[in-house]
């Protein structure tokens, strides 16, 4: 069947009450996430992993979907109305944003914002339906030495991308990959790092890790520092439409966005920061006056917006077609995944069409649902800001402790829950970010398992896995950007000790 | 300093794993066992966070403008609260500890009076216990009111 059948499939199955609420569901706490800056995608998502417990596979994961893309949505609204960006990827929407609001069009910038989104996250999703199977029948031919290969160079990537200090982003993947070490080896059935300590057999529950260095962390940093008075001001519905001149501006760098977007969301790393970043830079390239970048340009608004969401749409691929996340909310969608006992890959497809295609056709319902929520009730939205901090975050806390304790009825993963949150705290400070963390920590199994059966097929010669063309080409990629991250370090110590 | 306390406490971190990594059989490069990646990885973090608390120690960290703004005393209260919180959990139940803890985090975040917190803390303690046990049949520690 061609891809246009199987995704009126998706929508068939799509069409149930449970599954159209779970889309509502999903893009209401997405948004509402990217609009309170003390919640964060991944956070939201590992709150709610436990109450999915009880729900059907296919509607679990359309609510998750529902959140990572409604966030993006969300993000813009608080960065247009009072320069407070809700999700890291809308703060470059700040700059123009926020401007337009002071000149008294934060309306159209509301409205461009929803409608860039709008469409480079439904050709986003295009790019998705398509790309995605054609991926995954490429994936097919791949084996473990393979995998092996694209996680590598994943968190290379992720290392490269992620936070001011590479050297610290490697360390975090460490981190994630030592924490993947712990409990019972896939390969060899050993117990490693369990101490005796029975809750260690089962190693570190990622929802719960994904809880602690990203809800537990945000909830000391809100409640534990000064935090602004936050003054939101009325947008009227009549206020929202754009001016013809300000629509005309707008198309080109939509496009544009939608294009960049994709294209960074298919690689490891912030896609939705990194994309919104590129297309602000490149439009203020294009542009013929780049002096009003920064002063209320409506290009400003409508690339960066389209590029985030389309990226959010583009980042689903690798993790659909391959079964690789390599972002924290795409990790936390396959832990969505693996607790309905389903493994996706290359053979998600074929095996669970139903899910597949139900989940793509849920996230372009999910896309009118956004530009129906975020342009009405914006005012909504934005005024969900005036919830005191100090109030919102303890229940958020409330429900993580309930959310950690549900997921195994355990005591030890509340401890881990607290010692965790404390070590995300403090390191965050010092420049280390928790996404590597996360995603080192998923990919960590991945690496191991692919390099010990890519060594039997290859008769234990590294030479051999890395004569297969594609392994050894992601695997000569990667070396040579790890050793390009490395050069600096190593040419200081090798200077130190010269002069000493 | 708070650079070269976290850099440090990295490096520590790593050291340690490394040691009992290094108890695991290693294998060898052509048939790895199941403490070659720990090992590997072990010896990989403790150069990295070895070169990052030195250079912290040199004074060449790239977080020296960093000011922690944290309230220590609000983060003891916290973490404290969090503690009894778990030990109290099992034998007290989910509501009364819940309802006890969500009043002290309210009160240490800086909630004035005592009717609002009191009143959150119980009807979101009621609340997430039926969401959990009742809607989603979650067990939940039921522990004097059992």
């Amino acid at each position: 069947m061609d891809v246009l059948s199987m995704l009126l499939q998706g929508f068939a199955v799509c069409f149930t009450w449970e599954n159209i609420l779970a889309v509502i569901i999903g893009v209401l706490v997405g948004t509402l996430t990217g609009v309170l800056p003390g919640i964060g995608v991944t956070g939201a998502m590992a709150l709610l992993l436990p109450i999915s417990f009880g729900m059907d596979g296919t509607t679990a994961l359309i609510m998750f979907a529902g959140i990572y893309y409604g966030a993006m949505y969300g993000g813009s609204t608080t960065s247009i109305l009072v320069n407070l960006p809700g999700e890291a990827a809308s703060v470059v929407t700040c700059l123009d944003g926020n401007q337009m609001a002071k000149k008294g069009r934060a309306g159209a910038a509301l409205s461009i914002s929803a409608i860039g989104s709008f469409v480079a996250g439904t050709f986003g999703l295009v790019g998705l339906s398509f790309f995605a199977p054609w991926l995954a029948k490429v994936a097919l031919r791949f084996g473990p030495p393979e995998y092996f290969a694209i996680a590598i160079l994943g968190l290379v990537l992720l290392t490269n991308l992620t936070g001011k200090n590479p050297l610290k982003s490697f360390l975090m993947v460490l981190v994630g990959i030592m924490m993947s070490t712990v409990g019972m080896d896939a390969v060899t059935g050993l117990r490693r790092f369990t101490f005796g300590v029975p809750e260690l057999m089962r190693g570190f529950e990622f929802g719960v890790v994904a809880m602690a260095v990203f809800g537990i962390n945000e909830l000391f940093g809100t409640l534990l520092e000064p935090q602004e008075e936050i003054k939101v001001g009325k947008v009227r519905f009549r206020e929202l439409y754009p001016t013809r001149d300000e629509l005309r501006r707008s198309v080109g760098p939509i496009l544009r966005g939608t294009l960049i977007g994709f294209l960074i969301g298919l690689m490891p790393g912030p896609a939705g920061t990194l994309s919104s970043f590129s297309s602000y830079s490149v439009e203020k390239k294009l542009s013929k006056h780049p002096e009003k970048f920064g002063h209320g340009a409506i290009e400003g608004v409508a690339g960066p917006e389209s590029a985030n969401n389309a990226a959010s749409s583009a980042a689903m691929i690798p993790l659909l077609s391959l079964g690789l996340p390599f972002a924290p909310p795409a990790a936390l969608l396959l832990t969505g995944f693996i607790v309905h006992g389903i493994t996706p890959g290359p053979t998600l497809i074929a095996q669970h069409p139903d899910m597949f295609w139900g989940l793509v056709a849920s996230m372009y319902i999910g896309n009118v649902f956004l530009i129906i929520l975020n342009l009405p009730f914006v005012g909504v939205f934005a005024s969900m800001l005036k919830t005191p901090a100090n109030i919102l975050m303890p229940i958020v806390m409330v429900i993580t402790f309930t959310g950690a304790l549900a997921t195994n009825n355990s005591t030890f993963d509340l401890i881990l829950l607290l010692i965790l949150g404390v070590f995300a705290y403090f390191m965050s400070k010092f420049g280390y970010s928790m996404a590597p963390l996360a995603v080192g920590l998923v990919l960590g199994g991945t690496i191991e398992t692919g390099m010990v059966q890519g060594l039997i097929i290859c008769n234990g010669s590294f030479i051999e896995l890395m004569s297969r063309p594609f392994a050894g080409t992601i695997l000569g990629l990667a070396m040579i950007m790890l050793l390009a991250t490395f050069a600096k370090p190593i040419k200081r110590i090798l200077v130190h000790s010269k002069e000493d | 300093m708070g650079e070269k306390i976290a850099n440090g406490f990295l490096f520590s971190l790593s050291t340690v794993y490394l040691i009992f990594a290094k108890q695991l059989t290693f294998g060898s490069a052509s048939y790895p066992k199941g403490g070659f990646v720990p090992q590997v990885t072990g010896w990989l973090a403790v150069f990295v966070s070895g070169y990052l608390f030195v250079q912290s120690l040199r004074g060449k960290g790239d977080s020296k403008d960093v000011k922690m703004e944290t309230d220590w005393g609000r983060l003891a209260l916290l973490i404290i609260s969090i503690i009894i919180y778990i030990i109290i959990l099992r034998p007290v139940g989910y509501i009364i500890s819940t309802i006890l803890v969500l009043y002290a985090v309210l009160k240490i975040g800086g909630v004035k009076g005592w009717k609002l917190p009191g009143i959150l803390s119980l009807c979101t303690s009621v609340v997430f216990y039926l969401i959990f046990n009742v809607a989603l049949s979650v067990p939940l520690p039921t522990g004097i009111l059992g």
